[in-house]
């Protein structure tokens, strides 16, 4: 199999039994791999509130040298909404994963007492870890067991001590980046018990094409450097349209340029080794929460990295608390808009309600249209920034079941990213999967 | 083509985003139909604040003398200079393939009338080739 690993690992963490299968061929030729793949196989097996199973599964092109080849589904059931749900996890997860061996990762049951894992393309192991600690100090935690060399390569996906709080808003935490919309998963992570996953794997893809891949990655890597200038000044103009101060602010002073796996566009920004908030935090902190200072944005961010809270939807329940007090439907509570302070003293306090999520408190106080109303607004600002792609959600979705990013589309000929599939797997896309982006 | 006796790669840690690509063309054009960065010959290591693509360099002779032991200031951060060169050192020998436990050594791609592979990849400008007489010229 070329592109694919073909193999799953299934780990129960009640009895710690491991298995590795071999993943249907006409199941990845039909779902491709992310959140596509990832759906489907949640569907296959029965996923419910009760089993609570975490489905992993990379992208088809993830892994391998694509340009913005490096994201990752994951997939579960959410309680509230009743029904399963994904999110893409980038940087360089989705990549270590592929390198272990694996396309899918599929756990199950709960562990007797916290722990994380350790994945390997030959082992498995279920470590006990303290649940207190902050992402960041389980990432010290977990690579301060092997030598520099072998712990450079060592990813993981960590939660944070918004896990001890049964917090609805508890995130996720990829090497120190906060994965954005991963909410509810961290919720299921602490449910089992899971406090991080570490990989580490030395298995290699094959390539259908590689001398034709070669030459295409060579190409569109050639065609970057040409038009990068361009590219930047046309992502700014955008920028300046959507009219976000913040924006600058942060992103214009002292920063470090990070990338995820194979991106040459780069667009995460560290500070002193740690992440700012990216495009569509500072959205969600300028337009929801009314917070327009340099500041105030990294401090609230810097919590959420250390409790472990997604921020877009730590932005989409302030602002239904919000909602739900000017229609005196609960007590005021210190938090106004623009008011961080007051916003950090509530994300501490365990027992506020804020800790229900914005989709939890949305269907306990009759909140749904305008909680929809609200992610609607977040969506838009990032199809704006796409406006000029033809068919674009149709073919993000295509894009997430490679594995590829979305600003892809604004640099990248949509017709390479497919060619490239067909140079990794050998294989052509199914017309009817093109024309209707994603099957989940 | 190149000859790796008179070219040298300036690595420029400001600039690397630590995106890889410079690990998984190294590993393509000395793999041909896989991929795999644990095979590259340049490896990029996250230090405290930044990424250092490191190549493992071709061995120096066991019986010289380490001249390197000491410590160098890059941006505000002390490192220890044995780091930086590590990849070739005599005694450690970082880089091998995964399943055979082989050295891997940077050859500068000599067998590509493009040059290396990953210089080739690099769009963040960190790596570069640099022909030594031109450089000592230079001085």
């Amino acid at each position: 199999m070329f592109g694919w690993q073909g193999k799953a690992l299934r780990i129960n963490l009640s009895n710690g039994l491991v298995r590795t299968e071999v993943i249907d061929e006409a199941l990845l030729a039909d779902y491709v791999g992310g959140c596509a793949l990832a759906k489907q196989i949640a569907r296959l097996e029965d996923i419910s509130a009760q089993n609570n199973k975490l489905i992993l599964a990379s992208g088809a092109l993830t892994g391998t040298a694509v340009p913005t080849a490096a994201f990752c589904g994951l997939a579960s059931y959410d309680q509230i909404r009743e029904d399963v749900t994904c999110c893409s996890l980038l940087y360089h997860f989705g990549p270590e994963l592929k390198a272990c061996g694996y396309d899918v990762l599929i756990i199950e049951g709960k562990a007797s007492k916290w722990s994380y894992l350790f994945i390997t393309e030959d082992k498995v192991e279920i470590v006990p870890i303290e649940p207190e600690l902050s992402p960041l100090e389980t990432e010290r935690v977990i690579r301060g067991k092997f030598k520099k060399w072998y712990s450079n390569d060592i990813r993981t996906l960590c939660i944070g001590k918004a896990a001890l709080m049964r917090s609805a808003l508890t995130g996720l935490v990829t090497d120190g980046l906060l994965v954005n919309r991963s909410g509810r998963f961290g919720q299921i992570f602490a449910e089992k018990r899971l406090k991080a996953i570490a990989l580490r794997g030395t298995e290699e893809i094959k390539l259908a094409k590689p001398s034709q891949l070669q030459q295409l990655v060579t190409d569109m890597l050639d065609s970057f450097r040409e038009k990068k200038q361009t590219f930047f000044e046309a992502i700014h103009a955008k920028f300046v349209k959507i009219d976000l101060p913040l924006l600058w602010e942060i992103h214009h002073h002292g920063i470090e340029k990070r990338a995820c796996f194979a991106c040459p566009i780069a667009c995460l920004h560290t500070r002193k080794n740690k992440f700012l908030p990216n495009f569509t935090v500072i959205f969600c902190f300028a337009r929801l929460l009314g917070i327009d200072r340099q500041e105030d944005a990294e401090r609230l961010y810097n919590l959420c990295i250390d409790l472990g809270i997604d921020p877009v939807g730590l932005s989409l329940a302030a602002r239904c608390l919000l909602e739900l007090e000017a229609a005196g439907k609960i007590a005021k509570s210190h938090f106004r808009l623009g008011n961080t302070a007051g916003l950090m003293q509530l994300l501490k306090d365990k027992k506020a309600i804020i800790h229900k999520g914005n989709v939890g408190l949305a269907k306990e106080y009759g909140l749904e249209a305008e909680c929809e109303n609200l992610l609607n607004i977040i969506n838009k600002q990032w199809e704006q920034i796409f406006s000029n792609i033809e068919n674009f959600s149709e073919k993000r979705q295509v894009l997430n079941a490679l594995g590829l990013c979305d600003y892809a589309l604004l640099i990248f000929p949509y017709a390479d990213l497919i060619k490239a599939f067909s140079f990794v797997t050998g294989k052509e896309l199914d017309k009817t999967f093109l024309l209707a982006g994603n099957r989940a | 083509m190149i000859d790796p006796r008179h070219y040298r790669m300036r690595v420029d840690t400001n600039k690397c985003t630590g995106c890889r690509h410079c690990e998984m063309a190294c590993s393509m054009v000395h793999n041909q139909d896989k991929v795999n960065y644990h095979r590259a010959r340049i490896r990029v290591i996250a230090l405290e604040d930044r990424f250092l693509p490191l190549i493992a360099g071709p061995y120096v002779s066991e019986t010289e003398e380490c001249a390197s032991k000491k410590l160098v200031q890059i941006g505000d951060k002390v490192y220890d200079q044995c780091i930086l060169c590590r990849a070739s050192c005599p005694n450690k020998s970082i880089f091998k393939e995964p399943d055979s436990g082989i050295p891997l050594k940077c050859d500068f791609c000599a067998f590509r009338e493009e040059g290396p592979a990953c210089v080739q990849v690099c769009t963040s400008g960190a790596l570069e080739i640099i022909k030594i007489e031109e450089e000592v010229e230079e001085i």
